[in-house]
């Protein structure tokens, strides 16, 4: 072992060393044995015949000798460890000798190798103070270091010495000894030990830096002045908390009065201890914040700094002042990683008038977004709104567009007027509050309902902030009241800031919120108890209590978006809540939300089902964006004008050289009875061209659009810089039936399973089969008018009764419904029975696939049985689902690929 | 081929060829692994020379793959050959609720007494999710001892060369058209309690794909997570007959490239260190404005660096975009080379680097 380890072996030959001292120290007749040595501590005069002293001389503890002996410094310090010590070490009687005339001794704070620390008070003034007992010999010159001390910075960080007095004790022989006292005022607050040891530490990421900035440049000052404190354990740093600020003051600065050790070696142990601190510290964060590593939590700047603070290399508090202050080693990172990403990461091909980064960040969506006034103005008014729509059709768009983004220089609402929290649920932010199965509901609701007012809280302090340090939001007067609010949010012992040289104020408030939402996800890992309750008050008080705080924000109602809230992105035990929310009627905020049809479920977590129109209203973008007459629709030529001003808009940012769609695709194509014409017969010029079809064909769906149209600049080579003209019919119908086939191709990849005959099996082959056998049937019916004067095309399948469908049939259509593949918003008025009954119109965007035209002329009206056997087995239904495919089934093979042979 | 950020910092023991089966179990307390339905996935059980007192876990599918119940009856007939039958513990993973294996697997392993020191764990017929929550259980559950991870390679594995031949002379550089492979559509992408991460307030994220043949399951993912950013690593099997597989990976992920920010690179399929070590560059330089997460489709070995990066930075998200079921018909055949790596004991595994360390 000591071959292995040399420290160990120092130590080993020291205690080896030293044995006889040991022996000596530990024998129950010590003071008799001592009493042979009659030291005078006045004139260091001991009795040359004491048996001792031999020991001590061995030891260097003997200056001279004679008839009477002087012993060393380090002989004195020695004795004064054995003989100057407390009567009874619980008690603090007569502990501070002729001191104590003056100072009431309260309680023994500690006794050391150098010192005995006492709390006190003053008996004239009643103020506290800590008096510390400097061992004789412990100090070479006392007063020289406390001169020393008044040299540091006033601010530092460390409690200095009010006053250096004598005072003189008798020791355990006695006899009088004259002991140098060291006065301190009392420094309020709990030792580091205690505050590392605490629970629900309130932490905020820079704490570890807090500690290091104000500990290490107060050891840094002292450094400067050739000091050091020599005891710097975790019970000589006090942790003052009060004004929700914390301070970390070093206490019992040692400095010279570290008996027989070195001043390099009390230095290297200063630092030593500093950095097991800032270790400490540390680890106490990792182990409170298990699903982040410490790098994520504290940032890479501050790691950086962490890693060279605890780096064998930093010898000096100075180098660690200087790596806090320094930024060029962060700096060079970010001109690394800036070079790293852009060598390594590629931007994806041109996408013509769309941009990548639209998908996945809605900061750009908005940014591109051309909204339709009367949809706008349905879905940014006050109210808690359902925006629905196909697959495409900007429903996050919509939402996003009321969002507080605080990098954009402008928005598509005021933010005065509507300030919207967006969460995109999609990222899987709020999967992990799942029920599960040891919780009771009742549980699930509160645990949930506690973690959504945390994430909203501290989201909604996340974009304020942003927003003030870029300059959108003016700062508020005073963050009293917004604290004051937090502290009584998180759990006890509330919030606690860190200096604001490292973080501001409001940044402060941030950092611990996000550790408070942190501890609540934590916590579901393991029993729940529930220590707090929130609900839509608390959020109301909170989103009041902003208002007040921030001047821009006095006349605003906010407005908590949420994303893509449906199944699988938000559990419906969450939904629930969010139902909860809906449900708390009040003047302050709201809830807006997107989702598929059918993914997101309206009922609260007691049960009660939400009322359409009452609780929420709902907003179908494409329903409003659908033609018709009368209230209910827009006007075709409105709609046409928006969808030009999509792609104006673009063409104009992009700096096309022309702005008017029509200047790409011409605006004469062959009438849609032309082209049903020329379809029915196959024949190779039934062309979808031109701009009334495009726009038609991409069915009140922008990205449709958009898809349609860039696909056709990439055929025909078409960019910023091309001179404007007419891409020929016969490349727009290439790009179009390109991006049909492509999306209807796509569907196959759906994730997910549905029963279908008892089997589980693929929802995403089963919606392409199921499109396949419709689209083809469609296309069966159209070829069928081969030859008529007038064809008329099926588009949409009618029920013509309204028996309910057995659960896999109703489960497919709900399944064609969510995806957009077909619309099942409309009701067809049935002049046989004077019902209603729905009515499915597929999605134009696949008629090119399946070669028929864009235009709902007939419906295929199907009883239960037969829209059943088409939802459940399409491979039958295609050869027998009604009398013409059965005929056709007759003359030639019916597939469910027969579009792909179309000409 | 391997991309340099692979190379670097390569401080980890080497994946070895086991030249003695018998040699290595006789070293263990324990065996954990799973009734899966190749060949390869029971080499260690058959060829392996147990202590009398060893331990052996058996996990059992429970799902809608015809013939499973079958296969589990096999392994549990050759465990009892070889373990004394109390010895002998089934854990259940179960299609409706996988999560419960880890809880089921954690409680029985800190049951076992403290002289259970060593465990083997052989990935071979482990999904790579059972694979990252079996790895967890063990080393949340006998953290302070090291651990022996085990694997079989089989010898033919789908698509096969012929395939891809043919692929390509129909397909070209992009391929759109899947080859039929053992994993059959996708049907949700998991994401485990366990290996949910921590979701920070940026909201964008860097997806990264250890990416195979089974593009489908990559296209599952991607469309689930939506991400900023995709970074593909890419498998390299190592031999030049084999490199084929590495440039039939990358045509099925061509498409991805084509449509979203992208960065690729390179990493071994064995030696898992590459695919650890060119995660953490990229983290490094991704962390502070992404969210991290990693689905791992590819290699059993990858799966193992994702767990280990994982449980260096618990933030990062990890992601399994499972099938709605598996063709046992496509499955690999044959046995090929067995391997072995030792891991260090949890405590101590990132003993040079302070912070994960803590």
């Amino acid at each position: 072992m000591s071959e292995s380890y040399p420290a160990f072996a120092r130590m080993n030959q020291l205690i080896a060393d030293g044995s006889d001292l040991l022996e000596l120290a530990s024998r129950p007749d010590l003071d008799s044995v001592l009493a042979t040595l009659d030291y005078d501590w006045r004139v260091n005069q001991a009795n040359a015949q004491s048996p001792l002293v031999p020991l001590f001389s061995r030891h260097g503890f003997v200056e001279s000798s004679g008839s009477a002996v002087a012993l060393s410094r380090e002989g004195i310090l020695f004795l004064s460890r054995l003989l100057v010590r407390p009567r009874d070490p619980h008690s603090s009687r007569n502990i501070l000798g002729t001191l104590d005339s003056k100072y009431e001794a309260k309680g023994i704070i500690s006794v050391g190798k150098n010192s005995i620390v006492v709390e006190a008070v003053h008996r004239l003034l009643g103020s506290r103070f800590v008096l510390k007992l400097v061992r004789p010999g412990a100090s070479k010159d006392m007063l020289g270091s406390v001169g020393l001390l008044s040299g540091l910075p006033d601010g530092t960080r460390i409690l200095k010495p009010i006053d250096l007095v004598a005072t003189t004790l008798t020791d355990a022989l006695g006899k009088d000894v004259e002991v140098q006292c060291l006065v301190f005022p009392f420094a309020e607050g709990i030792t580091f030990r205690e505050f590392l040891s605490r629970e629900n530490r309130h932490l905020n990421s820079q704490v570890a830096i807090a500690f290091a900035r104000q500990v290490g440049s107060a050891l840094a000052a002292l450094e400067a002045v050739g000091g050091y404190h020599g005891d710097l354990h975790e019970g000589n740093i006090i942790v003052d908390e009060r004004d929700a600020r914390l301070r970390f003051t070093i206490i019992d600065i040692s400095f010279d009065a570290m008996g027989s050790a070195s001043s390099e070696i009390c230095r290297n142990n200063d630092l030593s201890n500093f950095k097991q601190h800032v270790w400490r510290l540390l680890a106490a964060q990792r182990a409170a914040v298990p699903r982040s590593s410490l790098r994520k939590y504290i940032g890479t700047q501050n790691y950086r700094r962490i890693e060279r603070i605890l780096s064998p290399e930093t010898t000096s508090f100075r180098q660690i002042c200087e790596i806090l202050e320094d930024d060029r080693d962060y700096e060079a990172y970010l001109e690394e990683k800036k070079r790293f990403l852009g060598e390594r990461f590629h931007d994806p091909v041109s996408f013509r008038l769309q941009r990548y980064e639209e998908m996945t960040d809605p900061e750009m969506a908005v940014r591109l977004f051309v909204p339709l006034e009367q949809l706008m103005d349905k879905i940014q008014g006050f109210a808690n709104v359902y925006v629905s729509g196909n697959r495409g059709s900007g429903k996050s768009t919509y939402l996003a567009s009321l969002g507080f983004f605080p990098a954009a220089t402008s928005g598509t609402v005021d933010f005065r007027e509507i300030f919207g929290i967006y969460f995109p649920c999609r990222q899987g932010e709020f999967r992990p509050l799942a029920k599960r199965e040891e919780w009771s509901d009742e549980t699930s609701r509160a645990v949930v309902t506690n973690a959504m007012a945390t994430k909203i809280v501290r989201r909604t302090l996340e974009v304020i902030s942003a927003g003030v340090a870029s300059g959108r939001l003016r700062p508020a007067a005073s963050l009293d009241a917004l604290r004051a609010f937090l502290d009584n949010l998180v759990p006890r012992p509330g919030l606690v800031s860190v200096d604001l040289a490292v973080q501001s104020e409001l940044d402060n408030l941030v950092a611990s919120m996000v550790r408070v939402e942190m501890d609540e996800i934590a916590k579901l890992e393991r029993p729940i108890s529930i220590t707090a309750r929130h609900d839509a008050l608390t959020l109301v008080r909170f989103f009041e209590t902003v208002r007040q705080t921030f001047p821009d924000l006095t006349r605003t109602r906010f407005q908590i978006l949420f994303d893509d809230a449906g199944s699988p992105y938000v559990p419906t035990n969450v939904q629930a809540v969010i139902n909860d929310l809906m449900l708390s009627s009040n003047p302050v905020f709201c809830v807006k939300l997107s989702a598929e049809k059918l993914t997101f479920r309206f009922m609260s977590s007691d049960g009660k089902a939400l009322e359409e129109g009452q609780d929420y209203l709902e907003r179908d973008i494409s329903q409003i964006l659908f033609i018709g007459s009368g209230a209910g629709g827009l006007k075709r030529e409105e709609l046409e004008r928006y969808f030009r001003r999509i792609v104006q808009q673009r063409l104009e940012a992009f700096n096309y050289a022309a702005t008017d769609i029509v200047e790409y695709l011409g605006d004469e194509q062959i009438s849609h009875e032309k082209l049903l014409q020329l379809l029915s017969m196959r024949t190779k010029n039934a062309y979808y061209a031109g701009w009334t079809t495009v726009w038609n064909i991409a069915d009140r769906t922008p990205r449709n659009l958009l898809e349609l149209v860039s696909e056709i600049f990439a055929v025909a080579g078409i960019d910023k810089d091309t001179e404007p003209k007419v891409v020929s019919p016969r490349d727009q119908d290439r790009a179009i039936r390109t991006i049909s086939e492509k999306r209807l191709e796509s569907l196959s990849q759906i994730p997910g399973a549905v029963t279908i005959l008892g089997h589980e099996v693929s929802l995403g082959r089963r919606l392409f089969i199921t499109t396949s056998a419709i689209g083809s049937a469609f296309g069966m019916y159209l070829r069928a008018e081969r030859g008529r004067k007038r064809r008329r095309q099926q588009l949409a399948i009618e029920r013509n009764d309204l028996e309910e469908l057995q659960r896999e049939a109703e489960t497919m259509l709900e399944k064609l419904i969510t995806f957009g593949i077909l619309d099942g918003n409309k009701l067809q008025w049935a002049r046989d029975d004077n019902v209603k009954k729905p009515l499915y119109v597929l999605n134009r965007i696949y008629c090119p696939a399946f070669g028929i035209g864009y235009q709902r002329d007939e419906h295929l009206k199907l009883s239960r049985g037969k829209l059943e056997q088409l939802l459940v087995t399409p491979e039958r239904f295609i050869r027998d689902g009604t009398r013409l495919l059965r005929e056709a089934a007759a003359t030639h093979t019916a597939d469910l690929f027969h579009y792909k042979d179309q000409r | 081929m391997t991309a340099p950020e692979a190379m670097s910092q390569a401080d980890w023991s080497d994946v070895q060829v086991a030249a003695s089966i018998p040699e290595i179990t006789s070293g263990l307390n324990g065996i954990i692994l799973a009734a899966g339905f190749e060949e390869r996935s029971h080499v260690w059980l058959t060829e392996g020379k147990f202590r009398p007192d060893a331990r052996c876990v058996l996990i059992r599918f429970r799902n809608n793959v015809p013939g499973n119940r079958q296969v589990f009856d096999r392994y549990l007939a050759l465990a009892k050959e070889r373990f004394v039958a109390e010895n002998i513990h089934v854990v259940d993973l179960r299609q409706e609720s996988p999560g419960r294996m880890e809880s089921e697997l954690g409680a029985y392993l800190a049951s076992l007494p403290r002289s259970v020191v060593r465990l083997g764990i052989d990935v071979s017929g482990m999904p790579s999710y059972a694979a990252c929550m079996a790895l967890k259980a063990t080393r949340f559950n006998r953290g302070q001892h090291p651990m022996t991870v085990l694997y079989t390679a089989a010898k033919h594995y789908n698509p096969s060369y012929e395939q891809y031949r043919k692929l390509i002379q129909t397909e070209g550089a992009d391929i759109e058209l899947l080859p039929e492979t053992m994993a059959l559509e996708m049907r949700e992408t998991l994401i485990l309690d366990s290996f949910s991460g921590y979701r920070s307030q940026n909201a964008k994220t860097c997806l990264a794909i250890m990416a195979g043949y089974e593009a489908h399951r990559s296209t599952g993912v991607v469309d689930t997570v939506n991400p900023s950013l995709l970074l593909l690593l890419y498998g390299n099997p190592g031999a030049p007959d084999l490199e084929w597989r590495l440039d039939l990976s990358r045509r099925l992920h061509a498409k991805f490239e084509r449509g979203r920010r992208t960065a690729e690179t390179v990493v071994s399929t064995l030696r898992f260190e590459e695919a650890l070590n060119a995660l953490d560059t990229f983290y490094d330089k991704l962390i502070d404005d992404y969210d991290l997460v990693i689905s791992p489709i590819g290699s059993k070995m990858q799966t193992l660096a994702t767990y280990l990066f994982w449980e260096r930075y618990p933030e990062v998200q990890l992601n399994f975009p499972l099938p709605i079921g598996y063709d046992p018909e496509r499955r690999p055949t044959g046995v090929g080379l067995s391997y072995y790596v030792d891991i260090q004991p949890r405590q101590t595994l990132f003993k040079n680097a302070w912070p994960a360390a803590l």
